[in-house]
């Protein structure tokens, strides 16, 4: 059964033809709503709120997201926009036809690496949930409980993603009410609250308030960044890129400032970005039951999704070109469920040193492909080059690496750690004026720009 | 010798040459790009530092 009469091209990697991008605007918005509102979200708002007020706190979250969404759209969206591929393939013009593996192993690391952090987080909840219920057996404790629930969750997951793309629509649509169950719980805290949030101060602010803001935007642009691995498995959906602007600006760029108001707001007030703490704390144990439900649900709807994702973007390894589905879903899956059930406590110990080494490199990739779509190209891309393996093909460079794009990508992660320090904060330079993903972003493309034009007259 | 590309990925891409894509963004999407991804961020943040 070839791939087209199965219908399971939203299973591989290969380009969808028109009359399978049937996600038409709202469909898509649902499916990249429910993506991108997940635990995440709070965890993002608490860290804005170390260094600045209710208000500034949103502004630098609205703006600094919506930039980091733009940035991100305009790199993958293009080309998967026009040809109906992921993200994954569309880096194949700019690092080569055997230099993809890069931006590939980031997309794996960065989503195994979210993927159990939001399933563990979904365990918790569950938990959390059994206990508040008075279901939780008495021989059991919350270390045995959160990888039964984790393996419990990886399962859903698997069973639901078996259906492919349609798996994935299915579960937004159902999933997608957690969204507006959040602003719910943003309005709750607001209201309950006001005079404490306009009056809060941030615990870790520095006298100089510039920098203090400037932090805040660099959460927003590096946090919704971290959506590259997503968002092209998802447009490839939609009938061109056109369709996708607006889902993609308003439906993942949106949800996630406002969702993180909620961390910002109860770690000001509270002195916790934990809803269902917070909540128990505004409206007792119902109120808890909703926000534990409202993290599963978010966390489920996030994980099915990254799942999907990071399953299409292994398709293009050859090796996996033709591997069973469930397969496939199996070995995608299969870190997730080692990581949560054996080593979850560990894991989230460890957490942030992983995610703010793996930001730094999403900034330089934008910015490259960017460079390579917009200046040096100028929007003519190889369709067939993506895919070929022949040594004299369009993307085959040195050896299948485009010498330029690993350069520029190295200088642009150097750039980003010159100018801030992920781990400790601590910034360098002009960070205060300018942020460290946008320089880093600009500088990879410059280099990006110069390199291939010297690699072009070396080639003559 | 370059390897062949499997048959319905040849077909595939056979298809989207025949009938190529159009442009990636229209006017009206870059007005929407423009509008939700600079004015909007720019805007806000400018006015969220004098809160």
């Amino acid at each position: 059964m070839s791939l087209a009469e199965g219908g399971l091209a939203d299973r591989s990697a290969w380009p969808l033809l028109p009359a399978e991008r049937t996600w038409g605007r709202w469909r898509l918005a649902i499916a990249l709503a429910t993506a991108a509102a997940a635990t995440w979200c709070y965890l993002i708002g608490e860290y804005v709120g170390y260094y600045l007020n209710f208000f500034q706190g949103a502004a630098a979250l609205t703006g600094g997201c919506m930039i980091g969404m733009l940035l991100v759209f305009l790199a993958a969206g293009p080309i998967c926009g026009r040809f109906g591929i992921d993200s994954v393939a569309a880096t194949k013009p700019q690092f080569g036809s055997s230099g993809w593996v890069i931006p590939s192993l980031m997309q794996i690391i960065s989503i195994i690496g979210w993927n159990s952090l939001l399933l563990i987080f979904f365990a918790k909840s569950a938990t959390q949930l059994l206990r508040v219920l008075g279901l939780m057996p008495a021989a059991m404790s919350g270390r045995e409980i959160v990888p039964a629930a984790t393996l419990l969750a990886c399962s859903l997951i698997y069973f639901s993603l078996l259906w492919g793309a349609k798996g994935v629509a299915t579960i937004s649509k159902i999933l997608v009410a957690h969204v507006l169950i959040g602003l719910w719980m943003l309005y709750i805290l607001v209201s309950h609250h006001w005079a404490d949030l306009a009056a809060a101060r941030p615990t870790l602010a520095t006298p100089d308030r510039l920098w203090n803001y400037t932090t805040g935007i660099e959460l927003g642009i590096s946090s919704t960044l971290s959506w590259w691995p997503y968002v092209g498995a998802m447009i490839r959906m939609a009938p061109n890129a056109r369709t996708a602007v607006l889902p993609v600006m308003l439906g993942m760029g949106a949800p996630v400032p406002l969702l993180s108001f909620i961390g910002l707001a109860g770690v000001l007030v509270l002195k916790t970005s934990d809803p269902a703490e917070w909540l128990r704390t505004v409206g007792g144990t119902t109120y808890a039951i909703i926000a534990l439900i409202f993290v599963g649900a978010a966390n489920f709807g996030t994980a099915i999704t990254g799942i999907y994702s990071s399953a299409i973007g292994l398709r293009n390894f050859a090796a996996l070109e033709r591997t069973p589905w469930a397969l496939l879903l199996l070995l995608t899956i299969a870190p997730v469920v080692v990581i949560g059930t054996l080593i979850p406590e560990l894991f989230f110990a460890k957490f942030g040193t992983f995610l703010a080494f793996l930001g730094v490199g999403f900034a330089p990739l934008c910015g490259i492909q960017i460079a390579d779509y917009f200046l040096w190209r100028r929007r003519h891309v190889s369709l067939r080059g993506i895919y070929e393996r022949d040594p004299a093909g369009a993307y085959a460079y040195t050896g299948g690496v485009n010498p330029a794009a690993v350069i520029a990508l190295a200088l642009g992660c150097a750039v980003y750690m010159a100018l801030l320090n992920p781990l400790t904060f601590t910034s360098h330079g002009p960070y205060r004026f300018l942020t460290a993903s946008l320089p880093a972003a600009l500088s990879a493309a410059v280099v990006y720009l110069l390199a291939s034009r010297v690699g072009q007259r070396h080639a003559r | 010798m370059p390897e062949p590309l499997p048959a319905e990925l040849a077909r595939r891409i056979e298809v989207l040459e025949e009938e190529p894509q159009g442009p990636d963004f229209d006017p009206v999407s870059w007005m929407w790009l423009a509008l939700l991804g600079l004015v909007l961020p720019v805007g806000v943040l400018v006015l969220g530092w004098f809160l």
